[in-house]
């Protein structure tokens, strides 16, 4: 199967590192392809990035369809355009995010989700709601590195993680720790290791492992998102360069 | 290639069971499996009431035990209420999946709200109480059911069928549900022919086969290396134990 990766920023430099760490878990036989958006933000950090990206998310979403790809994943724990997407699509659409919450919330009581900026709880913790999983929640903290910054010093990065890490299971009660930035891909083994050394065994997810692996699931047990739930839009007049929104 | 384990405990005293289990597992099961399949010695025959939950637990958490010092990477309790799920988890490290938290879950990601289809009427606060005791609540629709009981299931097909089906289109087109749950390992099998009608007639929304949503998650947890959290299932400590017959749990 062919599962494309939407890297929802403009920064390509990402694309072979995005491309490894969805690999990293993938079927053998799974083909991963990864673009990033001609229009849009370096990084996604906050609503106004959302807004600026989602629209070209859309516009690659349905190109990967067209291309007969099977599943589509947006490479962003803010899971920006996911919703609108499955409008649009039949092929499953895997938000990072929404997946790993999921199998966080099976594997312990409750979860912690680490985000980049403190400013950004608030939006962390209305995408946990909005998957109905506030109660499996035991918190939402932020590690204060911005997404461009994180590769600057990874092993100060590491540290910091692992500390707010310990910070969520020791005083929020988290069982289970969920990294809220792909940009942390392939971080999520030495982050557990680093934690179990502090005596803090919890489960830590790869959240581009989890979607990988859920999008493959969804592929082969043949299903998709709810056509009741995300119904295929009326067509009606617009304009956007580039994009034919009804597949006319 | 090094084959991983899955062992799939079926919760009651009804050994026929097992090899047609095995068939729905095997049919979805990837190259790197290998599947088996262990029925209880002490249970019931069928698994419907809360007292059913009760007398498999004690079964699950061996055959659970016992599968993990085989050398199993994962186990399934093949059964909607997911009988002995929680006790299972402390007793073995290795990830025991229900199939209805691992359905619900799936169905979550794939609809606003989901309906369960049960079998009989008076199981529906059973099920709702697992919905509330997986936090899952808000995404839930409703449960509905065909009334038809577990060891009746398969007398008449095309009955259970239509009935399942009925059931399906009142859940959806009534209670709102995007997406549709069985809610009887039994059921699994006719999961693609109550898709195929719903589609003919307009509806379009997932149809979860259980036992293969528990499959592709025990897969997943062992490609991810994960299991959990020894923080939510902390390992019981040692006391006094006494059981009519060996049992593992004992051992420990």
């Amino acid at each position: 199967m062919h599962i494309r990766v939407i890297n929802p920023t403009i920064t390509r430099e990402w694309e072979a590192d995005t491309c490894q760490a969805y690999r990293a878990v993938a079927d053998p036989e799974t083909e991963i392809s990864v673009v990033s958006l001609n229009w849009g933000t370096a990084s996604i950090e906050c609503h106004r990035d959302h807004a600026l990206v989602i629209p070209e998310i859309l516009n690659k979403a349905m190109a990967a369809e067209r291309e007969g790809v099977q599943a589509v994943i947006v490479d962003c724990m803010g899971d920006p355009g996911v919703a609108a997407a499955r409008e649009l699509l039949r092929i499953p659409v895997v938000g990072p995010a929404e997946a790993s919450m999921h199998l966080a919330a099976m594997l312990g009581h409750r979860f912690s989700v680490l985000t980049v900026l403190e400013a950004r709880i608030p939006m962390m913790e209305d995408q946990v709601a909005s998957y109905g999983l506030e109660e499996k929640l035991a918190s939402v903290r932020a590690f204060d590195i911005p997404v461009l910054e994180l590769e600057r010093d990874p092993h100060a990065t590491l540290q910091r993680v692992i500390q707010v890490s310990e910070q969520a299971v020791r005083q929020d009660g988290a069982q289970v720790i969920v990294p809220g930035c792909t940009g942390l891909a392939g971080y999520a083994g030495r982050i557990q290791a680093g934690l179990a050394e502090r005596g803090c065994e919890v489960p830590v997810l790869d959240p581009p492992s989890v979607a990988v692996k859920t999008a493959e699931a969804l592929v082969l047990l043949g299903l998709a998102h709810s056509k009741r739930t995300y119904p295929s839009p009326e067509a009606k007049p617009y304009r956007w360069p580039g994009v034919k929104l009804y597949g006319e | 290639m090094t084959l991983s384990k899955i062992i799939i405990i079926n919760p009651t005293i009804t050994k026929a069971w097992n090899e047609e289990n095995l068939d729905v597992y095997h049919a979805a099961a990837g190259p790197g499996l290998q599947l088996g399949v262990v029925g209880l010695e002490w249970g019931t025959a069928s698994i419907e009431a809360r007292v059913d939950d009760a007398l498999a637990a004690p079964g699950v958490l061996q055959r659970a035990i016992e599968a993990e010092r085989d050398g199993a990477a994962a186990v399934i309790i093949n059964c909607m209420n997911d009988p002995g799920l929680l006790a299972a988890r402390e007793v073995v490290a290795i990830p025991v999946i229900g199939p209805m938290e691992a359905s619900m879950h799936l169905a979550a990601m794939l609809s606003h709200r989901f309906s369960i289809i049960t079998t009989a009427a008076g199981d529906i606060p059973a099920v709702e109480e697992l919905a509330q005791r997986y936090r899952m609540r808000q995404k839930l629709a409703s449960v509905r059911a065909i009334d038809i009981p577990v060891l009746e299931l398969l007398n008449d097909s095309q009955a259970t069928l239509e009935a399942m089906l009925a059931a399906a289109q009142e859940a959806v087109c009534q209670d709102g549900a995007g997406a549709i749950i069985p809610g009887c390992t039994l059921l699994a099998e006719i999961t693609p022919q109550v898709s195929e009608r719903l589609c003919a007639g307009g509806i379009q929304i997932p149809v979860l086969n259980p036992p293969l949503v528990a499959l592709h998650f025990a897969e997943m947890l062992i490609a991810l290396r994960q299991s959990h959290s020894r923080r939510a299932y902390p390992p019981p400590g040692k006391k006094p134990m006494r059981w009519f017959s060996p049992h593992p749990a004992l051992d420990a």
